[in-house]
């Protein structure tokens, strides 16, 4: 799986590359600002581009605007943003344009290298992978109401596990749960959510969205 | 000035009452003498006979009292009409005692003297000085030591008293030369006093002219009369109707004092001008430019002009603030100085009343110091926001530096760290366990560490405050809130960055406050208004909860510094806490754009 990096702070990259490396990626590039991480995209057509969230020139936002921008040059390809914050809106933004293959994760958790390389692979698929510590906060909007409160614990659990890109099998490791109990649950999400019928893949990032979404558009 | 006025006000000259004892008892004296005296009237002829010199005498202390109590016009001349008053009671003692009758005739004349001078002092000014007190002197000289003279010439030393109120009949008069010279000299007084006052009267302005025309009126027919009498010694075929023209100055004697004192109570309305003015304006102060106005309705002098002092620049200005050049005094415009705050530019009739105007003047300067004092308040109060709000401004932007350096350095090398301390934790040989536990420890450590300073980058600045504004930064408060919170309502778009952050840390401080005193079933609502009238924006953040209450805004300070902070944007914060009803924080900020 080819995988490129961007990020503005040598040593990072460097350590990002010989971990994914050592993974069993292929570190095809590294780019240090947005600019040359389109570039480097459009030449060399990776699965994945990992992307600093905050990036020369402006230092603010540039890795979520780059999520963008890159799917026009290299339509289908994965991007994760690694972020110093933990910040909800930061993955409303990078989900909310309905991509397939997003991803947004602290930075430190790329020292966990089984889930990174998870992550990084489930947007490579097309998943989405959200930071447990912003699935965390999302959680306890649960208690305003609204479609996420109809959702049983153990449902809210699931749908948390889902939004940071664990399959169901996952899942199911995760909670000690049989996998039927898992696909019962996420039935039961989808039709809570009110989600239309259609892949199961699909299903499962509008599922999240819902998940992101909620609380952020009612006003 | 304007104290020393208020305060005769309000008591009597204490001479009042010792004036009206010795009037009363005169009076009695005067009946008395009248009936005893060796006339032989009735008590019906006595009343009859008694009762014009009576109404004057009193006619002539009532003017008296209101001079001396009421200080304008006619302040000086008090005791001059106290004088006539008592000579006009001295006539009733002309009895058959020679030294009476001699006392009584020289007082006679002695009113004209004293009226004469009234006359001439009313309408004071600053006009022809010297010719008016020549008038006075003149008009002594005529009715004193002239008339002596001329009763000692004419014999009266020697001739038997006679009633000098009886009507004296043609023929018994026997007018010589000499006569008409004596009598004609206090005519001349009056004819020329009459004169002066005129003048004076058609070049005064409105004000003045209100209490004057009253006491011209009087004047011009107290004068007709003397002139009248005057004329009749002189030119023989008149003198049949001398007895005629006794009894009108007589009656003039009466009437001229209710002229006078008609004119005296006039002329003080107008000179309450300054009270009206000082109550009108004093008790709020005028917007610019009022004053002016005031003052000239006030003073009905509609070309009235101020100018203010101002004394950092070392010149002066209209009420408009327009640079303004210190008139010279012509004979077109009078310029009264205020000292320190400025000047009044009027019509030079004005100065025809100098009391009236200085209380004016007293006044004005007050109120316009009071103006000038408002305006320096208003200029460092405006001065002490503009530092505040600059203050505010570099806190927040001093904050969110300190929230990009922690993030863009500490933490970035810390996350850097803990990436090198995977990559050595892959290189520890599978049978080192021990290192390779420390250096597991190390790593969770270290993301501890790194959490900890997300969190209180946070603290110091939310970074979603910055990057997606309120609505999102609110949001993810009431996320991350502890007690379950909801945002109700909350304006889209951006707001002063101040103002951004003071709401931030308004909600902020509410749902922390909330979690400790509350009570666990507690629910927090947060709603956030933008509201622009008449295109002032003011922000209105509504933190409630249904919890315990009764929190305390002086106690916690938690709430206090909330205060502070919102305070010093302009903007005010209340809590309401009633015991068991919840608590409500709501704070009002104004959004200077």
């Amino acid at each position: 799986m080819r995988v490129v990096i961007a990020d503005d702070a040598l040593l990072f990259r460097e350590g990002v590359a010989r971990l994914l490396a050592e993974a069993g990626f292929a570190v095809v590039g590294q780019a240090a600002d947005a600019v040359s991480l389109v570039d480097l995209v459009r030449a060399e057509r990776p699965d994945v581009a990992i992307v600093d969230i905050r990036m020369p020139p402006t230092h603010t936002t540039e890795g979520l605007d780059a999520a963008v921008t890159l799917d026009t040059v290299c339509p289908g390809i994965g991007v994760l943003v690694l972020s110093q914050y933990v910040e909800g809106h930061h993955a409303v933004r990078l989900l909310g344009d309905n991509l397939p293959g997003r991803g947004y994760m602290v930075k430190e958790s790329v020292t966990d290298l089984d889930r990174f390389a998870a992550a990084v692979r489930t947007v490579a698929a097309g998943g989405v992978v959200v930071a447990p510590e912003v699935v965390d906060e999302m959680l306890g909007r649960r208690r305003n109401g609204g479609a996420l409160a109809g959702l049983s614990d153990r449902e809210a659990e699931v749908l948390g596990l889902m939004a940071q890109g664990r399959s169901n099998q996952a899942i199911c490791a995760e909670l000690f749960l049989s996998p039927k109990t898992v696909e019962t649950h996420v039935r039961n999400i989808f039709t809570k959510l009110d989600l239309p019928a259609g892949a199961d893949g699909n299903r499962r990032v509008l599922a999240v969205l819902t998940f992101l979404r909620e609380g952020r558009t009612r006003r | 000035m304007l104290h020393t006025a208020t305060l005769r006000h309000s008591r009597p000259a204490p001479a009042t009452p010792l004036l009206i004892t010795v009037q009363i008892l005169a009076t009695l004296f005067g009946i008395a003498a009248v009936r005893y005296g060796g006339y032989g009237l009735t008590w019906a002829d006595t009343v009859s006979h008694t009762v014009l010199p009576l109404a004057a005498a009193w006619a002539f202390t009532c003017c008296a009292i209101v001079a001396a109590e009421r200080r304008r016009p006619g302040e000086s001349v008090w005791p001059m009409l106290l004088a006539a008053g008592l000579c006009m009671l001295l006539l009733l003692g002309a009895v058959r005692h020679r030294l009476a009758f001699q006392i009584a005739f020289l007082a006679d004349w002695l009113v004209m003297g004293a009226i004469a001078h009234v006359m001439t002092d009313f309408a004071r000014g600053s006009a022809y000085p010297r010719l008016r007190r020549a008038l006075v002197i003149a008009g002594y000289v005529a009715t004193g030591p002239c008339v002596v003279v001329w009763f000692v010439i004419s014999g009266g030393l020697t001739a038997r008293p006679r009633d000098l109120l009886a009507e004296v009949q043609v023929g018994t008069i026997d007018v010589e030369t000499v006569d008409i010279v004596f009598a004609m000299l206090p005519t001349l007084v009056y004819v020329v006093a009459l004169g002066l006052f005129c003048v004076r009267w058609a070049t005064a302005g409105r004000i003045l002219r209100r209490g004057w025309t009253t006491v011209l009126l009087g004047n011009i027919g107290m004068t007709g009369i003397y002139v009248y009498t005057g004329l009749m010694i002189m030119v023989p075929a008149l003198r049949s109707t001398y007895g005629t023209g006794i009894a009108a100055s007589r009656v003039g004697l009466a009437v001229w004092p209710l002229f006078l004192l008609a004119g005296m109570l006039r002329a003080r309305a107008g000179r309450s001008v300054a009270a009206d003015l000082a109550a009108e304006l004093g008790h709020a102060p005028p917007p610019p430019g009022r004053l002016q106005d005031a003052l000239a309705r006030a003073l009905g002098d509609p070309g009235l002009r101020l100018i203010y002092h101002r004394p950092a620049h070392g010149d002066y200005v209209d009420p408009d603030g327009r640079p303004s050049p210190m008139p010279e005094s012509g004979p077109d415009r009078s310029v009264t100085l205020l000292a320190g705050v400025g000047a009044i530019i009027h019509d030079p009739a004005l100065d025809e009343s100098p009391d009236l105007m200085r209380a004016v003047a007293a006044t004005a300067r007050l109120l316009m110091e009071n103006e000038r004092l408002h305006a320096e308040v208003r200029a460092q109060l405006a001065q002490v926001r503009a530092s505040r709000a600059r203050i505010v401004e570099a806190g927040v932007t001093a904050r969110r530096k300190i929230e990009r350096d922690l993030h863009d350095g500490a933490q970035q090398r810390l996350v850097t760290l803990a990436l090198m301390l995977r990559i050595a934790r892959g290189q520890v040989p599978e049978t080192d366990t021990p290192l390779a536990a420390a250096i597991d420890e190390c790593a969770l450590e270290l993301r501890q560490a790194i959490g900890e300073l997300r969190e209180l980058a946070r603290g110091i600045h939310p970074a979603v405050l910055t990057e997606a504004g309120l609505s999102s930064a609110l949001v993810s408060l009431a996320e991350r809130s502890t007690v379950p919170a909801e945002v109700t309502e909350v304006p889209q778009g951006r707001f002063p960055p101040g103002v951004e952050e003071a709401v931030y840390f308004v909600v902020s401080e509410s749902l922390a406050n909330a979690a400790k005193h509350a009570g666990d079933s507690a629910r927090v609502t947060i709603a956030v208004r933008a509201r622009t009238h008449e295109g002032r924006t003011t922000m209105t953040v509504e933190v409630a909860d249904d919890g315990n209450g009764g929190a305390d805004a002086s106690r916690g300070s938690g709430l206090r510094g909330l205060a502070d902070r919102v305070e010093a944007l302009d903007g005010t914060l209340t809590v309401h806490s009633p015991a068991g009803h919840g608590t409500r924080v709501l704070a009002e900020l104004p959004c200077a754009s």
